[in-house]
């Protein structure tokens, strides 16, 4: 009864209270924080490495496990979210530089597929499509996947990361230049720019 | 009144949410008036809401995330039973430790080699010699030992050729030696 109340307590407490006291070793803190931020930087990893669940669950508990090794060092200048998700993001960076180098390696490999042309179509994972019994939706739905992820794809590196961390991770361009340790004029510019150029490619789409 | 070409950093803050209270009473007179910019907004929104269905962001059942929690929580007390130059590599950037480990090698291996070379040195002379002068001297060396032993090989040839010309002297010994020579063919 008396450990429920103090789950409970936990619970309530804000992010920089919980910090504090992970700090002191308080496991309890430390998995309410774990609880509480692995939506996010599930969602975060998902959408700027690997769609993937296997690596994505890796990557995720990778940069928790970074966090909670170095909660120590963390001096609260920035947010605990902002100081996190940096974490998921050089994480996400490191993971992508790893499978890059052995995506390499096996192209030198003759017979050997190229390992992102496997993870490259997963529309069939889409969860959004799964409910739907016409086939001609279904078929609407994965085009239009596809496309998207094309012509996210076709941005340069940083508008995409912007626009992925502002309309799929739901992030405020503050949060946004935070992480990155960017102006948030520059992350606007980014933004601004990625959403003209993908209502040009996706003009048939948005248009009706 | 401002033309609709200056609202257009207010009409993209305001599909993503990021206008203050002021901008929005001002953004919101403009557009009870202006039916291009709601055309425009409302086409917006439409191609944000058509992305954000196209690529959703997957949701982690209770049961997941648990689940991650418990393989984290396992990872943790497990780093924290290792001895502490174990635990020392989670707090290096990943990126350096095969760069540290290949320095370290290569210093195990020139520290090996060197002491080994540096007792040699100790052994052959106490005057100061680099490496390089040293390999030549050893070169040196060999050249002089194999000039000895060329010398020893023309001595030999000599004596053989003298064996011969007193061989031939005695066909008695020529024949016998034929002999041996023919039954070492077969
Ligand atoms: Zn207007």
């Amino acid at each position: 009864m008396e450990a429920e109340t103090e789950e409970k307590s936990v619970s309530i407490l804000n992010d920089e209270e919980m910090v504090t006291r992970a700090k002191a070793d308080d496991q309890k803190a430390v998995t309410e924080l774990i609880h509480r931020y692995q939506p996010k930087a599930y969602a975060i990893a998902f959408h700027l490495c690997s769609e993937e669940s296997d690596e994505v669950r890796d990557v995720t508990q990778e940069a928790f496990l970074k966090a909670i090794r170095s909660i120590k060092k963390f001096r609260g200048q920035a947010s605990f979210s902002t100081w996190f998700y940096r974490i998921v993001v050089n994480t996400c960076r490191d993971f992508l530089r790893r499978k890059r180098k052995k995506e390499r390696l096996f192209s030198l490999w003759p017979g050997k597929p190229h390992g992102n042309e496997v993870s490259q179509d997963n529309s069939k994972e889409q969860p959004d499509l799964k409910g739907h019994n016409d086939p001609m939706a279904v078929f609407t739905g994965k085009q239009l996947t596809r496309e998207v992820r094309n012509a996210l794809r076709a941005l340069p590196e940083k508008q995409r990361v912007v626009f992925q961390f502002k309309v799929l991770n739901e992030m405020t361009i503050k949060e946004i230049a935070q992480v990155t340790g960017s102006s948030e004029g520059t992350i606007k510019s980014h933004l601004f720019r990625a959403t003209h150029s993908l209502r040009n490619v996706l003009k048939d789409w948005s248009e009706s | 009144m401002k033309p609709c070409s200056d609202y257009q950093e207010t009409l993209l803050l305001d599909v993503y949410g990021e206008l203050n209270l002021v901008e929005r009473r001002v953004w919101e007179n403009h557009l009870s008036t202006c039916e291009h910019c709601r055309k425009e907004k409302e086409q917006l929104l439409r191609l944000l809401k058509t992305i954000k269905n196209a690529l959703p962001t997957p949701t982690l059942s209770p049961d997941k995330i648990a689940e991650h929690v418990r393989v984290i929580q396992r990872k943790l007390k497990e780093e924290a039973n290792l001895p502490w130059w174990r635990k020392a590599r989670f707090h290096l950037p990943q990126r350096l430790i095969p760069a540290l480990t290949t320095a370290c090698v290569l210093l195990i291996i020139i520290s090996w080699f060197g002491l080994k070379e540096f007792k040699k040195f100790d052994m052959l002379s106490t005057s100061p010699q680099t490496t390089s002068e040293e390999q030549i001297n050893r070169d040196d060396l060999e050249v002089v030992k194999n000039l000895e032993f060329l010398k020893e090989m023309e001595d030999v040839e000599k004596l053989v050729k003298h064996l011969d010309e007193t061989d031939s002297q005695s066909p008695s010994t020529q024949t016998e030696n034929n002999n041996n020579g023919g039954s070492d063919d077969a």
